[in-house]
């Protein structure tokens, strides 16, 4: 490889991690996300093992965010490294969060519709029979009759998590979730977005400086070869 | 190449929406029976970007190909109404009417539609039906005679007419409407709500029964703003908005530089 290739993906995977910082950077808002980070593979990797140049790997901060509290009981976090289980039209996913309502069929659903499981499946509520409380264990109450307890989950890898969009995430192949029974559940609570804005901005500054570097390594590099070309050719003449 | 314009173009746009609703809710701090808006964010999809060499590995490995799991943005999840109650406050006059609890009433909208209303102030219409104060006539239809006294609203729906030295005369009865997730109610603007699949359909309960809340005549619903929370919540958008104009102007200048790399 020579010093073109080389810089040319260095400025490559710089864009890459603009665009991940970018995405991090876009979701402070958003309850429930988890920052994406990147690792670059050492370069010396890359030359030992023919044929693959360093690249990136992205794995997500699972680390929680700080938890905000709401006025609406089925705003649902949970402590340590549980996660919520959901019912979708291509298997289950998980959530780090649950922000669930009752649809109109009467079930609990979170915002994509998918409904919530339970030690019972699907979670349902009678109409008018009483207002709805979750309590730390996750059973879910409506009046003072128990119509459910919520089933939470762990991997063994949360990093390798497979992100779906909108707080949801895959388990990623080979590691089923597991049942965790002595999570505990906290009502009125949204976890928050756990982006740092500070740091999330310093990453940026590095980068483009770092990509700037980079550049004027092809602007050098290609100086030299124009330099060696010019004189090259004069021993001709 | 570009991903990061485009990311960033997304929280803009999304903290744009967030600002709308935020002033929205603002300007009707004082607009009695006003529901807030809330904007709820989700990241967008993810897609498998493959990694530098990702398919030169040998498919053997059981680990998952090194791959970018690039995602594209935020967006709006959804936007909806909080229901939570306002304060209520007495002494009205007898053509207001609040509702204490979850229940609405049931109206007949202009185009002929059933529409759901949290309650505000009542007309006698020029027909002689008791409808809202921009004519909408109640459902079930309460034919009201404002020469025979003085209307009585019971905290169960129960009307009646008043005149002094006489018994009060029942006229008719208000029935309220409950749905199960009121948050999926569309808003229809004078304070009205149309049903929609998201919110299920209406299910009638007699006010003062288990969940559907009572009648207050007299009773006018505040706006249920929370100021500080929308001043706290319009400064979190603003600086948001700005940290994805940061991240536009970086890429911007990391694309200039590669295209003045040759000189």
């Amino acid at each position: 490889m020579n010093a073109f290739e080389i810089a040319a993906l260095s400025m490559d995977s710089d864009m890459n991690r603009v665009a991940n910082i970018g995405q991090n950077l876009a979701n402070t808002s958003t309850p429930g996300y988890k920052r994406v980070v990147q690792a670059q593979r050492p370069f010396s990797a890359a030359m030992l093992e023919a044929g693959a140049p360093p690249g990136v790997d992205t794995g997500l901060d699972m680390a929680a965010g700080a938890l905000r509290a709401s006025n609406n009981p089925l705003d649902l976090a949970v402590q340590g490294d549980g996660l919520f289980l959901f019912d979708s039209a291509d298997g289950p996913v998980l959530s780090r969060q649950a922000s669930l309502h009752v649809d109109g069929q009467g079930r609990l659903v979170n915002d994509a519709g998918q409904a919530v499981q339970s030690d019972r499946g699907d979670l349902r509520a009678t109409p008018l029979a009483g207002e709805l409380r979750i309590d730390a264990q996750g059973e879910v109450w409506q009046a003072e009759r128990s119509i459910g307890r919520l089933r939470l989950v762990r991997v063994g890898d949360p990093a390798r998590l497979v992100p779906l969009g909108g707080g949801l995430y895959r388990p990623s192949t080979g590691d089923s979730p597991q049942p965790l029974d002595n999570a505990q559940v906290l009502s009125r609570q949204r976890e928050a977005s756990n982006v740092s804005s500070s740091a999330e901005m310093v990453r940026l500054m590095e980068t483009s400086r770092h990509f700037e570097a980079m550049a004027k390594v092809v602007q050098g590099y290609d100086e030299a070869m124009d330099k060696a070309i010019r004189k090259l050719g004069d021993l001709g003449s | 190449m570009n991903d990061a314009l485009y990311i960033a173009a997304t929280g803009m746009q999304t903290q744009q929406a967030a600002v709308d609703t935020i002033s929205n809710n603002l300007a009707n701090a004082q607009t009695p029976g006003f529901k807030s808006g809330r904007v709820n964010f989700q990241e967008l999809m993810y897609r498998d970007v493959a990694a530098h060499g990702a398919n030169a590995k040998s498919g053997a490995d059981d680990a998952p190909a090194a791959g970018l799991e690039q995602g594209s943005g935020v967006g709006v999840a959804s936007l909806f109404k909080d229901f939570t109650a306002g304060t209520i406050a007495t002494g009205g006059g007898a053509m207001n009417l609040a509702i204490k609890g979850d229940g609405f009433l049931e109206v007949q909208a202009a185009d002929g539609s059933t529409a759901y209303w949290r309650g505000g102030r009542l007309q006698v219409n020029s027909d002689g039906w008791l409808a809202t104060s921009q004519g909408q006539v109640l459902k079930p239809q309460v034919r009201v005679d404002p020469k025979a006294g003085e209307l009585v609203i019971g905290a169960d729906g129960r009307l009646s007419v008043h005149k002094a030295g006489a018994a009060d005369v029942e006229i008719g009865q208000l029935t309220l409407q409950v749905f199960s997730n009121p948050a999926g109610l569309k808003p229809a603007g004078d304070a009205l709500y149309q049903a929609t699949a998201a919110s299920g359909d209406a299910s009638p309960v007699r006010a003062t029964d288990a969940g559907a809340g009572q009648l207050v005549q007299g009773g006018i619903e505040q706006s249920n703003v929370n100021l500080v929370d929308e001043m706290v919540n319009l400064m979190m958008a603003q600086r948001a908005y700005e940290m994805n104009v940061k991240v536009i102007q970086t890429a911007d200048e990391m694309v200039g530089m590669s295209n003045n790399l040759r000189r």
